[in-house]
């Protein structure tokens, strides 16, 4: 399959969304037996930035070079499709940056509080993504970055969610048991 | 029969449809089905796994990005002819 066919067939991954018009796109990364997180930020349209993408790794141990240069792609593409197509009405990024979106994406590695242990990597993606939804403004600006840090949380926190979706697992599988589950219509 | 569903009403019957053409999808390689609309699309699929002799539990179905509820049918999943599934294989970390 060309690379033109296979990108339409991933674009209905997203069906109907456009993702410039998203304030956040979270990408949780697998490769090396190891996950890491994305966190692709689109900023006010008046704040006149371009999109910025952010890696959070809890053993640091991902290439995020590599990562980034990945999304950055994988954002140009999408880019690329919408202007071909003409499909946005209305741009959700200030012209001026639109027009030069390839150059115009910031990316940064963000220090977060790292796991002690070798299994705890996929705990650490989702309390990320939990603390990140919880804390994260509207909408990102360049200066919001300083939120993380090595001090974010405690990882024991990050650890302990292994326990609180255990329990919710146990409690749906007891729900499912009793013949209360509903399947969503 | 599961307890909590003894008492619902039967859904009106659905009119027999014709077949649907899913192409199922793993890295690349697509094979392409015939398949019957209101029969629940977990059958196809453990024929599918069977017939590429994988395991049916080491890989997850997506359609559209998402995950199949593989107790619909295509008619319940809203599929069209030339609709794809994509095979992924759990990726499995410890980190």
């Amino acid at each position: 399959i060309d690379k033109e066919t296979s990108f339409k067939k991933f674009r209905r991954w997203w069906k109907g969304v456009n993702i410039f018009e998203k304030a956040y796109i979270f990408l949780p990364i697998h490769e090396s037996h190891h996950w890491s997180l994305v966190i692709i930020c689109i900023p006010n349209k008046e704040d006149e930035s371009g999109p910025i993408i952010l890696h959070l790794d809890s053993l640091g141990m991902h290439i995020s070079k590599s990562i980034f240069s990945d999304v950055r792609s994988f954002i140009i593409e999408e880019w690329n499709f919408l202007k071909r197509e003409e499909v946005l009405p209305e741009l959700p990024i200030a012209d001026n940056i639109w027009n030069k979106l390839s150059r115009r994406i910031d990316e940064k590695i963000v220090q977060v509080p790292q796991q002690s242990n070798e299994y705890d990597c996929g705990l650490f993606v989702l309390f990320f993504m939990e603390r990140f939804i919880d804390e994260a403004p509207e909408r990102l600006k360049k200066e919001d970055i300083g939120m993380f840090g090595k001090q974010w949380f405690r990882p024991q926190e990050a650890s302990s969610l292994r326990k609180k979706i255990s329990s919710l697992l146990r409690d749906e599988f007891k729900k499912a048991d009793e013949g209360i589950c509903e399947l969503d219509p | 029969m599961v307890k909590g569903l003894s008492g619902r009403k039967k859904p009106a019957e659905e009119p027999v449809l014709p077949k649907v053409t899913i192409c199922i999808a793993q890295d690349g390689d697509e094979v392409y089905f015939r398949y019957v609309r209101n029969k629940k699309i977990q059958n196809l699929l453990t024929l599918y796994c069977k017939e590429k002799n994988i395991d049916y539990r080491s890989v997850e179905f997506l359609f559209n990005g998402k995950r199949i509820a593989t107790g619909r049918n295509a008619n319940q999943l809203g599929m069209v002819d030339g609709d794809q599934i994509d095979v992924m294989t759990h990726n499995i970390g410890g980190g």
